[in-house]
């Protein structure tokens, strides 16, 4: 798990898997985002895993519309996470 | 397992110091360390960008490594290049993807190979299942886009849904598996009348199958027989229609073993592998379409001291270097299998050592271990002198293009010693470590053939034969002395059903004697004999043997008139006059059949200033220039008188 602000995280993988560069907000999502089709929203959900450390269910990667969604997931996932210490 | 220990970060910072005029420099000496991670090449791409330097970019790319290509380094590559303006005489090349399955991470790491083998590549992506539309619709969008590939991806489901959907048969699957890929054997038919366009298939896997446990490899019906069957009789198909080659898909997935796989996106994305096994498929469609297009490489150059084999001959002596049945001596050894296996498939193999010439034979005499002779090797060049000459030497001796020539060495000196002197030789990064060396060798996919004809099994001794002749053309007072004594026979006459196959690969390997280097495949010259143009071809023999078929033109009839759409010779017989003899042959056949004018073609390439005189030669009026470029050359059928030559000619 990385400390970097999720947007950063977002922006990141937008611009090098589909070259976007346009701001990052809660309600972006494939509609806003030339190329983020089912088939690239599979690629991009992956490298936000792979990024973030985390491994969602396919359920949850088929769920998460626009980056909202992606926050509140990945929020589920650390209220589950074992706290340390 | 061959890649070099980069770090990508410190090129970075390397490169944002440099000054604008010492960009190229910088990019010179990368090149010559060879293949670098897909994941660097990108990165340093973006930043060559940034720097207003784009126009180092397609160097670059040539760098990449694209066996270690995963699918996101293949959208950031197809990305970048794609904004960048890629340097002109890139060769453009159109390619569809088609098929039952989600393709586009295969569309994205073929579009990424193309780039980075230097091609200017368009890739469309037909709409999925779409294949058997594709295919058969004259009018569709695949015949429309005018591809010239086709690359098809399918799985079992997609390619025989009655194997895995009803399981009717399952103790004799062969019903279901002849009517799937009878089905697709009629769509690429039903293609073949509208395109000429090279297809792409590949073998698939046996994950969908019925696997019948601990039995599974003894039931008629289980995953092992069902796949060999559905693979064999892909195979067949490609064996009956021209044009169409089989990639193996099956051999991929071992390799990559668990990394093939992908459930996500199998059972959400109808993905039939992994995005990263999707990007390698596409990788391994863009290897195959590269050697379609070229030819393989046809000349492996091999060092000797602990490259063919282990320790320095001149210091342990030649009986004692390393190469036998015990470790370390069994890698070297096969190694060297490795390079017959290369020999078998009509690659040539060369031998450039810096060492004393006697020591370095004696090796080859005397070390009884050796699993490769001397006779195996069709030229060698041992001396003290550079190796890129010493290279350049053994593509003059062979008569072939450094383009052809494959360079194995252990030293990363040498090995970036011939990248800076000669680029256009193919440098690979043999392993440090000699146990991955033989498979490293069967994994150049410039090295691979996509047929095999009679002539490759025979190349070397061809060669070898040549030798013999050179010794006696250094012996002979004259030329025309030494043309005499050869005693050569052209036996000539148009192809036969069985040699459309040697003259289709004469037209993708021959690069010199080539008039206009239209690289037709055997799927199109088939077609234009049957619209009506004459295809001939000549074998050649003389006293030290036969050469096969080495000389070919392709004639269109246009009323009173022949034009000679190709004509291309193989290097080894040039510089004997047998392209005289041959066109005297066509001369005779264009006056039994009336014609008045023969019309021949020069269209000049890189590599075909050896031909450029060659209708003048034989008494062409010309040049006239001609519409986009190249020179027309007529002949007068009834006034010619060709040259007499010492060549016999035999008509089939």
């Amino acid at each position: 798990m990385t400390g970097e602000p999720v947007d950063r995280v977002v922006a990141g993988v937008l611009k090098d898997l589909l070259g976007y560069a346009g701001p990052i907000s809660d309600d972006l999502g494939p509609p806003d985002v030339q190329g983020w089709d089912s088939v690239a929203h599979i690629s991009i959900i992956e490298e936000l895993e792979s990024r973030l450390g985390v491994k969602f269910t396919t359920e949850e990667l088929v769920a998460m519309g626009d980056v909202r969604a992606i926050k509140e997931t990945l929020a589920r996932h650390h209220a589950r996470e074992p706290q340390p210490g | 397992m061959s890649q070099r220990a980069v770090n990508t970060e410190a090129l970075l910072s390397e490169l944002q110091s440099l000054e604008a005029g010492h960009i190229e420099s910088w990019v010179a000496r990368l090149c010559m360390g060879g293949p670098l991670p897909p994941g660097t090449v990108a990165a340093i791409c973006a930043a060559l960008r940034e720097r207003g330097a784009g126009q180092h970019v397609g160097r670059m790319l040539q760098l990449c490594d694209l066996q270690a290509l995963t699918s996101v380094d293949a959208l950031r590559l197809r990305t970048l290049a794609r904004a960048v303006e890629t340097d002109a005489g890139r060769p453009k090349l159109r390619v569809w993807v088609t098929g039952a399955v989600t393709l586009d991470a295969l569309a994205t790491g073929l579009e990424a190979a193309l780039l980075c083998r230097g091609y200017l590549p368009e890739v469309k992506l037909g709409g999925f299942g779409q294949l058997h539309m594709d295919l058969r619709d004259a009018e569709g969008p695949a015949a429309r886009f005018q591809p010239d590939f086709v690359v098809v991806g399918y799985d079992v489901a997609g390619l025989a849904p009655e194997l895995v959907q009803a399981r009717r048969n399952l103790s004799d699957p062969a019903g279901s598996i002849r009517a799937g890929v009878g089905r697709l054997a009629d769509s690429l038919t039903e293609w073949r009348r509208h395109s000429n366009a090279g297809v792409v298939l590949h073998t698939v896997t046996s994950d969908s199958l019925w696997r019948v446990g601990f039995h599974d490899y003894r039931h008629p019906g289980g995953a092992a027989a069902t796949q060999a069957a559905i693979n064999r009789a892909l195979a067949e198909l490609c064996g009956e229609i021209s044009g169409v080659y089989l990639i193996d898909v099956a051999e991929l997935a071992g390799q990559m073993g668990a990394r093939f796989r992908d459930e996500r996106r199998r059972l959400y994305g109808r993905y039939p592998a992994s995005a990263d096994a999707m990007t390698a498929w596409g990788v391994l469609a863009a290897d195959c379409i590269h050697v379609v297009r070229h030819g393989p490489r046809k000349v492996v150059v091999c060092d000797l001291d602990d490259t063919m084999w282990g320790g320095i001959c001149g210091e342990v002596g030649p009986a004692n270097v390393q190469v036998g049945p015990e470790f370390p001596g069994n890698a070297y050894l096969e190694f060297q299998r490795a390079l017959l296996d290369l020999k078998s498939q009509g690659i040539l193999l060369a031998l450039c050592s810096k060492n004393d010439p006697e020591t370095a034979l004696e090796v080859f005499r005397s070390c009884g271990r050796m699993a490769l002779r001397l006779d195996d090797v069709a030229a060698y060049r041992i001396g003290w002198q550079p190796k890129p000459r010493l290279i350049a030497e053994l593509a003059e001796e062979l008569n072939l293009g450094l383009s052809s020539f494959v360079f194995l060495d252990d030293s990363p000196q040498e090995r970036a010693a011939v990248r800076q002197a000669l680029p256009e030789v193919l440098v690979p990064e043999l392993p440090a470590d000699v146990v991955e060396r033989p498979a490293f060798v069967r994994s150049l996919r410039e090295l691979w053939p996509v047929t095999l004809t009679e002539s490759d099994w025979n190349r070397a001794q061809v060669y070898q034969a040549q030798r013999e002749r050179e010794r006696l053309r250094s012996g002979s007072a004259s030329l025309a002395d030494f043309l005499r004594s050869l005693g050569q026979v052209l036996t000539v006459g148009p192809v036969r059903e069985d040699g459309f196959a040697r003259v289709a690969q004469m037209h993708q390997r021959t690069n010199q004697f080539n008039m206009t280097t239209r690289r037709y495949d055997e799927a199109a010259l088939r077609r234009m004999c049957a619209e009506g143009a004459a295809l001939f071809a000549g074998s050649v023999r003389d006293v030290f043997g036969d050469q096969g078929v080495t000389v070919a033109a392709l004639v269109i009839p246009e009323g009173a008139k022949w034009r000679i759409d190709t004509f291309l010779m193989s290097c080894r017989v040039m510089g004997r006059q047998v392209e005289t003899a041959f066109m005297g042959y066509i001369v005779e056949q264009a006056r039994r059949q009336g014609v008045r004018t023969i019309e021949g073609e020069f269209i000049p390439s890189e590599r075909n200033k050896p031909a450029a005189e060659v209708y003048a030669r034989l008494g062409f009026a010309g040049p006239f220039p001609m519409p986009g470029g190249g020179q027309r050359w007529e002949l007068d059928v009834e006034t010619a008188v060709l040259p007499d030559v010492p060549v016999e000619v035999s008509e089939m």
